[in-house]
């Protein structure tokens, strides 16, 4: 029974630490962005903030946070994703936003850019980011 | 001692300074490894010993023993990204159909112009219809095939020349065209043998209007087409057949028939297959909720020639459910008989010209398709599908299965 408490306790934790994604400019940025702005910059419909100004999305690899940003903000499964990127990287249309490993690096690179825009764990966000949005 | 050292430098420097262009070559890929078979065995309708085009199912390509071959696919994108907008691209392909021969089927130069234009010059897939260009990657499409209806594996869907993408926001839609000019040459088959065919100053046009949820898209190209090897060869003077018998040609049955030499010529102009080629199409995508809904519709032919237009359609409707997606397809492909380029001949050159374009373009079916795809793996999804198609003029209906697994990487 304890361990019945624990694994829920646990996965109500594991739910509540998943469950907000914070998308992320340089602290620099003044934008304001809502789903369907963010969600054109990183399908590539769009290649500039609302203000104007260059806007390149970050993507993370993988992980629950990817899954999240995916299914809340774009709207798609990671699957109809992979067929989306393939379709217009196999016909020279474009190709995905670079992928780096964690929340850490997307952290540092917007931190040194104002063109970067990208999404973390909502707990990763630190003073050297804006959040723009959480979802 | 000093020396060596800036040696080392330069060598260091000259390492650093090739470095990025090196990281910056990508290589990605997608295959699919595919099976199938039909339930029935496929007739020679009109008993001339082989199976003609109209008499194929899914374009010939399964019989009654199960297959692993025809639609099968391996495919290797190299690209490097050069700077400053600059990329060249190499897409190696290879399947079944062509016994897995590697051919580049995307060869390409790419420089983007600003956030809106994009130039590609090279080899590339014509944007014949909706899906053309991404036809072959499995992946990207919900069942195990495009409609064979609209997609039907046409010979000239490579080609060389230029491209320009256009990609923009109208309010809320999202706005991507592509204007280009290209040319292809190659073989085209015609009764067992590859004659040598150009399609020139081929002019294309694609766009398609993106809101959210909806899809609405076109396009069109137009072509000068020269099929005069096929035309002298095959249609107009007598040929040697599979079997090693003479077939008379055009010149021959006119001759035979008392058609004199000039309305012998213009019949040649109105049956021989070289002419302006046009082809359009357009339709329309849902993807609302996991609910699909797709339909195209395409019309093409070539002008004043024998080849009378097709006018072809489909319609999908599916669910998502999760990671599986079930998938009803609709298909019809037509190529009704035309005969009102005859009008004015001698009834004995009508009567020629008629057989004619019997005999090279009556192709009816319809075909029905339930697909059920499951993305078992973030990289790959598994593919079955029954199909039952209809030819024309036959009540009773050809069935059959495949499937098979398509991936990207």
């Amino acid at each position: 029974m304890k361990k019945l408490i624990l694994l829920v306790t646990s996965l109500l934790f594991c739910t509540s630490a998943l469950s907000n994604v914070a998308v992320i400019v340089h602290p620099s940025n003044a934008v304001a962005m809502d789903k369907k702005a963010i969600s054109k910059v990183f399908l590539g419909k769009s290649k500039k903030f609302p203000g104007g100004g260059t806007a390149l999305p970050i993507d993370i690899s993988s992980g629950g946070v990817k899954a999240e940003f995916t299914k809340k903000v774009l709207g798609k499964s990671e699957s109809q994703m992979k067929a989306y990127w393939s379709k217009l990287l196999f016909t020279g249309k474009g190709q995905a936003p670079k992928a780096v490993d964690d929340d850490a690096a997307v952290i540092d690179l917007i931190s040194k850019n104002p063109s970067l825009i990208g999404y973390v764990s909502k707990d990763s966000v630190s003073d050297s980011v804006k959040v723009v949005a959480t979802f | 001692m000093k020396k060596n050292t800036i040696i080392a430098s330069l060598a260091l420097a000259g390492l650093t300074a090739s470095a990025p262009s090196l990281a910056d070559v990508t290589f990605n890929g997608f295959a699919s490894i595919k099976a199938g078979v039909l339930f029935d065995d496929v007739q020679d309708l009109n008993g001339n010993g082989v199976i003609d085009a109209d008499e194929e199912i899914l374009g010939g390509l399964y019989d009654k023993d199960l297959s692993f071959k025809p639609e099968s696919v391996f495919a290797l994108q190299v690209s490097s990204d050069l700077g400053e907008g600059l990329s060249v691209t190499a897409q190696l392909y290879a399947d079944g159909r062509n016994d897995f021969d590697v051919e580049a089927r995307w060869a390409y130069l790419s420089y983007q112009i600003n956030d809106e234009w994009r130039v590609n010059a090279g080899r590339m897939v014509l944007p014949m219809f909706y899906k053309s260009e991404s036809e072959k990657i499995g992946y990207t499409v919900t069942g195990n095939r495009l409609p064979r209806s609209v997609y039907d594996d046409f010979n000239f869907a490579v080609v060389e020349g230029i491209r320009m993408n256009h990609s923009t926001e109208l309010g809320d839609w999202s706005v991507n065209s592509s204007f280009g000019y290209y040319s292809w040459e190659g073989d085209f088959d015609a009764f067992g043998i590859g004659y040598n065919t150009k399609f020139d100053k081929i002019l294309s046009f694609s766009t398609e209007f993106t809101y959210d949820w909806l899809t609405l898209f076109a396009g069109a190209f137009v072509t000068e087409i020269d099929f005069s090897e096929l035309d002298n060869q095959a249609l107009f003077n007598n040929r040697i057949d599979e079997n090693g018998n003479v077939v008379p040609g055009l010149n021959a049955i006119a001759a035979s028939f008392g058609v004199s030499a000039g309305e012998t010529a213009q019949l040649r102009d109105t049956i021989g297959l070289s002419g302006d080629g046009e082809y359009y199409y357009l339709g329309a995508a849902i993807d609302y909720n996991d609910w699909l809904l797709t339909a195209e519709y395409a019309d093409y032919g070539i002008k004043d020639s024998g080849n009378t237009f097709s006018e072809v359609y489909y319609v999908m409707a599916g669910k998502r459910f999760d990671e599986y997606t079930v998938l009803y397809t609709y298909e019809d492909f037509d190529q009704p008989i035309d005969y009102s380029s005859l009008d004015g001949f001698s009834p004995a050159a009508q009567a020629i010209g008629k057989n004619y374009i019997d005999v090279l373009f009556e192709k009816k079916f319809k075909t029905q398709t339930l697909s059920l795809r499951y993305d078992f793996h973030s990289n790959a999804a598994f593919k079955v599908d029954v199909f039952s198609t209809k030819l024309n003029g036959l009540s009773e209906s050809y069935n059959g299965l495949s499937f098979g697994i398509d991936l990207v990487y």
